[in-house]
């Protein structure tokens, strides 16, 4: 499916009814939405094991973000976080989705984190899977370095340092491998609609600039944070220091070891527990109610 | 959409994984029956036996359910079968197939009529052309007895709040099995002010027959025999009209084609892939 958000229409899919029927009446299920990694990346990274289980508890809305997969490309001046958030904004008010759950994962990750930040009423909960605030370079270098040699860690400081389609080649053949403890299913890179050139903007623009520690302050709501202790590309260090942006008694932090990027593949009970924080965590806040998640410390 | 705010709801994706590719599967939109009713009662049969291998959309029609309820002179098939499209239009869903039930029907069918090209199958259960009213009291009087005869035809000729409630009470459990009657009166969000401004005004006129062979979609005809609301000799006329047409009738089944023969579920979704 497709609908026209302002100049651009974005892809979607959905799994999982909104309403359904219990013993003697109807019943309202939170939506979740989920923002993919990337940028260059699509949504069918999420086909495969978190959308059919999340599907489960909750409406899943899939949604490729301008630039990527079978939305409208747009061009690389568009992509840009302030941009995406504002995409995806227009998308929640041409569907009526009020309040959903957001989910994100890496660039989707700052992609949720800029959208509630900028509109702190429109999301009921962040789930961030490999999230930081900013990019330490040296930070992942030296993950590389540890994960992979010595070999890694200088092909990913040259493409951190020069971001060209060349330096990119070889930082996917290299670096790519050691994102994950268990290797990434061929069919799931298979499946997804590249656009190399939006990964290579976005280093070599927004990435070098980004810094969310301020603006993730004004977050108002439950935020469920996870992070691989053996991601080197989102770093545990930069989810600590993320961690520590955010609006102290609204977050949960999970570090994971022996877990490396996008950790549901390698730690399977995360998804578990993000089943329950949106089953939960979204339901609507009683009135007066100062904020804090019920089951979440 | 066109003034109204609609209520639709979606259960499948529409792209699967499939080994290394994504597998796009066919759309099927529901269209509820009624008038007055909503899509709520697909969800408990047709629409999750369908969502295993489509994707279902189901949809409240202006007035009904969760949509807006408009205005009274807004509640007629042309606006029901324009909605219909500039909502598919909105979300970018290209050449659905579509499912109507009992009085779906009349808006699959005018759909179809419109904008044949934009359908790539028709699903109909117990479709009429247009509603013959003494045939539906004969047939109401043979199946449940001189009271629901008396019944069905005091509320199609003084549509009211009075005979609708008779009419109700003494002919709902003709039309469906009276285990089920209850559930089917209770869950859906009625809207019987629009049941009775039908009846009293576009079911005395329709009539969707002359326009029948413009539909060019390969169409599933559903024939119930014991569904008083769309009598059999009704539903003869919609598959002599159609030009491209298989049928499948269920004999002794009633409106609730889906729960008093569930085998009809397969039928759709063979038709269906």
């Amino acid at each position: 499916m497709k609908i026209a958000v302002g100049d651009v229409e974005l892809f979607f899919d959905v799994e999982g009814p909104k309403v359904v029927p219990s013993e003697d009446e109807w019943v309202e299920r939170p939506t979740v939405v989920l923002l993919h990694a990337g940028p260059g990346a699509d949504h069918s990274l999420y086909k495969d094991l978190v959308g059919p289980r999340l599907a489960s508890v909750a409406q899943v809305v899939y949604l490729d973000q301008r630039g990527d997969g079978r939305s409208s490309r747009s061009d690389a001046a568009h992509w840009n976080l302030d941009t995406w958030s504002d995409d995806l904004r227009g998308f929640l008010d041409a569907l009526e989705i009020e309040r959903p759950v957001l989910l994100g994962s890496a660039i989707g990750s700052l992609v949720a984190l800029t959208f509630a930040s900028r509109y702190p009423d429109r999301a009921a909960g962040l789930v961030l899977v490999s999230a930081v605030a900013r990019y330490v370079h040296q930070r992942s270098v030296s993950e590389f370095d540890r994960l992979g040699g010595a070999h890694a860690g200088e092909v990913a400081a040259r493409y951190f340092g020069d971001p060209t389609e060349a330096t990119f080649a070889d930082y996917m053949n290299v670096c790519l491998p050691l994102y994950t403890r268990r290797p990434l299913d061929p069919d799931v890179i298979a499946r997804m609609r590249i656009n190399p050139e939006g990964t290579v903007n976005w280093t070599r623009a927004e990435a070098a600039k980004l810094d969310l520690r301020e603006a993730v302050g004004r977050i108002t709501c439950p935020v469920l944070l996870f992070a691989g202790e053996d991601d080197p590309s989102f770093t545990l260090a930069g989810a600590e220091e993320l961690a520590d942006s955010l609006p102290a008694g609204l977050t949960t932090f999970r570090r994971i070891p022996a877990a490396g990027h996008g950790v549901f593949r390698d730690a399977p009970w995360a998804l578990d527990e993000t089943a329950e924080f949106i089953r939960v965590g979204s339901s609507v806040r009683p009135e007066g109610d100062d904020g804090a998640l019920v089951g979440f410390s | 959409m066109n003034g109204v705010r609609l209520f639709f709801d979606i259960q499948g994706a529409q792209l699967r994984p499939e080994g290394p590719w994504l597998a796009e599967h066919p759309i099927v939109v529901i269209v509820h029956t009624g008038p007055g009713s909503d899509h709520t009662a697909y969800k408990e049969h047709i629409g999750p036996y369908l969502a295993d291998t489509a994707q279902v959309v189901y949809i409240d029609l202006r007035g009904c359910g969760l949509s807006d309820r408009s205005t009274p002179e807004t509640w007629n098939v042309e606006s029901w079968s324009s909605d219909l499209h500039g909502l598919l239009e909105q979300i970018g869903v290209e050449r659905p197939v579509v499912l109507g039930a009992g009085f779906g029907c009349y808006v699959a069918l005018r759909y179809a009529q419109r904008w044949p090209a934009d359908v790539s199958k028709l699903v109909l259960s117990n479709p009429n052309a247009r509603a013959v009213t003494e045939r539906m009291i004969e047939r109401y009087g043979e199946l449940g007895g001189a009271k629901a005869e008396a019944s069905a035809r005091e509320f199609f000729e003084r549509p009211s709040e009075t005979s609708i409630a008779a009419f109700l009470r003494d002919c709902f459990t003709v039309m469906v099995p009276p285990v089920y009657a209850a559930r089917l009166m209770l869950m859906p969000i009625w809207n019987l002010e629009l049941a009775i401004h039908w009846t009293a005004t576009e079911m005395k006129t329709l009539d969707l027959r002359p326009g029948l062979g413009a539909i060019e979609a390969p169409t599933l005809v559903l024939a119930a025999s014991h569904d008083p609301q769309y009598p059999p000799a009704s539903i003869a006329e919609v598959i002599d009209g159609l030009p491209d047409v298989c049928v499948e009738h269920y004999p002794g089944a009633r409106h609730s084609v889906f729960r008093d023969a569930p085998e009809s579920m397969a039928a759709i979704a063979e038709f269906v892939a």
